[in-house]
């Protein structure tokens, strides 16, 4: 089960990102427009743009491994998330609500800690359109935040 | 006219170039028309604002100690933060001073929001006592860009120029161009006034005590004595010890100089590569002549600027130039009766060489802008480690003043001619600095001795008492060895080491050789008999041989 | 796709928003960090600063491909630079240069020692693709 601290920090997070890796180990990476803990607590929803769908399949095919990498934009708290893909399908009506939470948060994320250097449209124009949601399984959990900790893992515990 | 959008871009090239070009001269000129520092900041600061359009601007010195700089001007700030300390090696001016290049900093809130994040995280581990202080430092506290530019002299840290900006990055690479070449300008004309304003200081000193001498001589004499200890004037009285060395070269140096020291000879020319104590021995000279008690003045030649030099050595009439307020005395007439030594003579142009002959010939000069002839008493001893005789066919230098300079030559042999006197100066520079600095040094060890006495030198003896200092300063035990002496390792081509005449214990250089390339390789016998240049079964042998084996854990 | 930097890319390399790096090691594990700045080199390179993230170091040394996101907020653009790691550097021009850098910051926030470079990372910019 997802630690609730965990929990509570995807739910204060500001931007994510998914990467994923072809079948010849190249790495790719797709910008999320909100993220929400599924309701079994161990897995995690990722909506995708359709600007971040190319190379999604080819990304998922060989081994379906992922890895999501989640900030607190200001504070710089970031978590890495990885684990297997389980299945996805098209962003819909009931996604609109956690699009706009994380649309919310990265906007006032970014203004906070860029001191008003960008303007609200700007950053808005930045979080695309939702068009896929896709959920993985969470098999580990790294604290990324800088510093000298950074790589530790928090979940599993006892590592 | 064509509308070639090529063409409109390479006309707006050319008119900001052209622009450009007449800001620097107007700068250049400005600077060059002062020896006041004060003006000079005022130059730079307007310069960096108006003319470059940064908001704030300080300027900084390095302090004599050269662990810090102070700001000494600035503006844009509502009361600029004159006075306030910035060591070197800490923030964006510090790092410059350290690293002597320039640098640009932007996005300066994320960065600082994103060290403070890391710092966050090190106080939330409990390994507080790992982290500084934060340090206070002049400046904005919400600054978005800053840039810093060293101001050097030959390499040498005289200052920092600082600008900063509330905005995001302002800074592009044209600015940094211009403002280096107007850091560059500026270095000079700070260094140049610092310099005059140090011999300001000076000639008043002596003026006071000039004075002072003609009503009581006698207590004048000590008044320019004392006034003169700080150069680091020797005592009188002892047989020219103070030119430590028992070599046949330095007792021929001493057996001349006992020679020519009480003889009416006004000129001593003395030749030898830098860093041989020429300056010593003039100082020597003096202090053990009959002109003792009147001043001893010395110049470096190639220190200043010719119109400048020339006014320290002949004065000046009032008016005689921008910033000539008033009539001022120079060196030849301040030391009349003492010695006027003239370092680097070498690199003194044309027209000085000129004017100098004619002190040597005619015992007078006019001061600059003046009239009137003025007659002095003084002995000139002239310095350098130039060949002159090769710049006179050159045409570079005076056949006349080299002939009258030379009439009596003092030539330094290089500290590599006589190293048989190394062991003598370095005990001399160990006693020094172990009492300097308080350290209890008992010695140094047969194998660094042998090291320093193998070594080039070709800084002479001033790279040698460089040498001791920093071993003394970084030095943590009480018998010093070769590691503490960090001596390049680089050779002069030939021989990489040069026995010297009381031999050498050479088991002893072969152990320490040896332990020094284990310790240089931590320990890997492949990497250390590379080092050594053989095989491994030699190394191997060896490390039995002298017991060597690595340290616990390594 | 233009496998040469563009010159509208390098005031997004250090326009202050984080950018993301991306790496797999040689089994296919990806691994993804949020980094703070990205150094041009010329035309063809990028270096990015060893500090923290070991992980993205020991990938790349099995596995050199990388993928890098810029978010250029003023621009409306996202730029993916696919990479391939060549060398890290401890020494030299822009080793000094971004030491100089990290140096400066870290010696006003009282993290000298701490927040120190390990290495400059230098990667081969292999495709530049805007979206």
């Amino acid at each position: 089960m997802i630690p609730r601290e965990i929990v509570d920090f995807l739910s204060r997070a500001s931007v994510a990102v998914l990467s994923t890796r072809d079948a010849a180990h190249a790495p790719h990476i797709h910008f999320l427009s909100g993220w929400q803990v599924h309701d079994d607590l161990e897995s995690v929803v990722c909506l995708v743009p359709a600007s971040f769908t190319d190379r999604l399949a080819e990304g998922l095919a060989p081994a379906g491994r992922i890895a999501m990498v989640a900030e607190v934009i200001g504070p710089h708290e970031t978590y890495q998330l990885k684990g297997r893909y389980l299945e996805h399908r098209a962003a819909g009506p009931a996604d609109r609500p956690v699009f706009h939470a994380c649309l919310r948060r990265f906007v006032s994320g970014v203004q906070d800690h860029l001191k008003g250097r960008y303007c609200e449209d700007d950053l808005a124009a930045r979080v695309h359109e939702p068009a896929v949601a896709l959920r993985f399984a969470v098999e580990e959990i790294f604290l990324q935040t800088p510093g000298p900790a950074a790589g530790r893992r928090v979940f599993p515990a006892g590592a | 006219m064509s509308d070639d959008p090529r063409l409109a871009q390479l006309a707006e090239e050319l008119r900001r170039a052209t622009e450009e070009i007449c800001i620097l001269r107007g700068v250049s000129t400005r600077l060059n028309a002062t020896l006041n520092l004060e003006r000079i900041y005022e130059i730079v600061l307007h310069t960096m604002r108006d003319v470059f359009g940064f908001s704030h601007a300080l300027v900084l010195l390095l302090d004599d100690s050269g662990t810090s700089l102070r700001v000494v001007a600035g503006g844009g700030y509502p009361e600029p933060p004159l006075g306030s300390k910035v060591d070197v090696g800490v923030g964006v001016v510090g790092t410059v001073a350290k690293k002597k290049r320039l640098m640009r900093v932007g996005n300066l809130s994320q960065q600082r929001a994103y060290v403070s994040a890391i710092r966050k995280q090190v106080e939330e581990s409990g390994d507080a006592a790992s982290l500084g202080p934060v340090p206070e430092l002049p400046g904005l506290p919400d600054a978005e860009s800053q840039m810093a530019i060293p101001l050097l002299i030959e390499d040498r840290l005289v200052g920092v120029f600082f600008v900063e900006s509330v905005e995001r990055p302002v800074f592009t690479e044209r600015d940094e161009t211009l403002i280096s070449i107007v850091a560059n300008l500026s270095a000079s004309a700070i260094h140049n006034a610092q310099l005059y304003r140090r011999e300001e200081h000076r000639r008043e000193a002596l003026e006071t005590a000039a004075a002072g001498r003609t009503s009581e001589p006698g207590r004048s004499a000590r008044a320019a004595r004392e006034a003169e200890k700080k150069e680091g004037a020797p005592a009188p009285g002892h047989d020219f010890d103070e030119i430590v060395g028992s070599s046949r070269a330095m007792n021929e140096v001493r057996a001349l100089l006992r020679k020519v020291v009480r003889s009416p000879a006004s000129t001593i020319l003395i030749t030898g590569a830098n860093g041989t104590g020429k300056d010593l021995v003039a100082k020597a000279l003096h202090y053990r002549s009959d002109r003792a008690a009147a001043p001893f003045m010395n110049i470096t030649c190639s220190a200043l600027a010719e119109t400048l030099l020339e006014s320290e050595l002949f004065g000046h009439e009032r008016g005689a130039f921008t910033d000539a307020h008033k009539q001022r005395k120079g060196l030849l007439e301040l030391s009349d009766g003492g010695t006027v030594f003239l370092d680097e003579i070498g690199e003194m142009g044309p027209s000085l060489q000129a004017k100098l002959l004619r002190v040597l010939e005619d015992k007078s000069f006019k001061r600059v802008g003046g009239a009137e002839d003025i007659r002095v008493d003084v002995r000139i001893i002239a310095a350098t480690n130039r060949d002159l005789q090769r710049m006179v066919r050159e045409g570079r230098f005076r056949e006349d003043l080299y002939y009258r300079l030379r009439v009596v030559p003092v030539e330094l042999p290089r500290l590599c001619d006589r190293r048989e006197d190394i062991p003598e100066l370095m005990r001399l520079f160990l006693e020094q600095f172990t009492r300097e600095f308080g350290k209890e040094i008992d010695g140094v060890d047969a194998a660094a001795l042998a090291a320093l006495q193998a070594y080039e030198w070709p800084g002479n003896v001033r790279e040698l008492r460089n040498t001791v200092e920093r071993a003394v300063v970084l030095a943590d035990r009480r018998i010093l060895e070769v590691e503490d002496f960090r001596l390049p390792c680089a050779t002069s081509g030939g021989d990489p080491l040069h026995l010297a005449p009381s031999g050498i214990g050479f088991e002893e250089l072969e152990r320490s050789l040896v332990r020094q390339a284990l310790e240089m390789a931590d320990w890997n016998k492949a990497r250390a008999a590379r080092l050594l240049g053989m095989p491994r079964d030699w190394l191997r042998y060896r490390m039995e041989k002298f017991g060597l084996q690595p340290p616990e854990g390594s | 796709m233009a496998s040469v930097l563009p010159a509208e890319i390098r005031p997004v390399l250090d326009n202050g928003v984080p950018l993301v790096l991306a790496t797999c090691s040689a089994d296919g594990e990806p691994n993804t960090t949020i980094i703070s700045q990205a150094h041009y080199v010329d035309d063809e390179h990028v270096a990015l600063s060893f500090q923290f993230f070991s992980k993205t170091i020991r990938n790349v040394r099995e596995n050199p491909r990388a993928c890098l996101c810029l978010n250029d907020i003023l621009g409306r653009s996202y730029w993916l630079l696919d990479l391939e790691y060549e060398r890290s550097e401890t020494s030299g021009p822009i080793f000094e240069e971004m030491d100089m850098q990290i140096e400066a910051i870290a010696s006003v926030t009282g993290m000298s020692g701490i927040f120190k470079l390990k290495a400059a990372d230098i990667y081969r910019v292999l495709g530049v693709r805007k979206i």
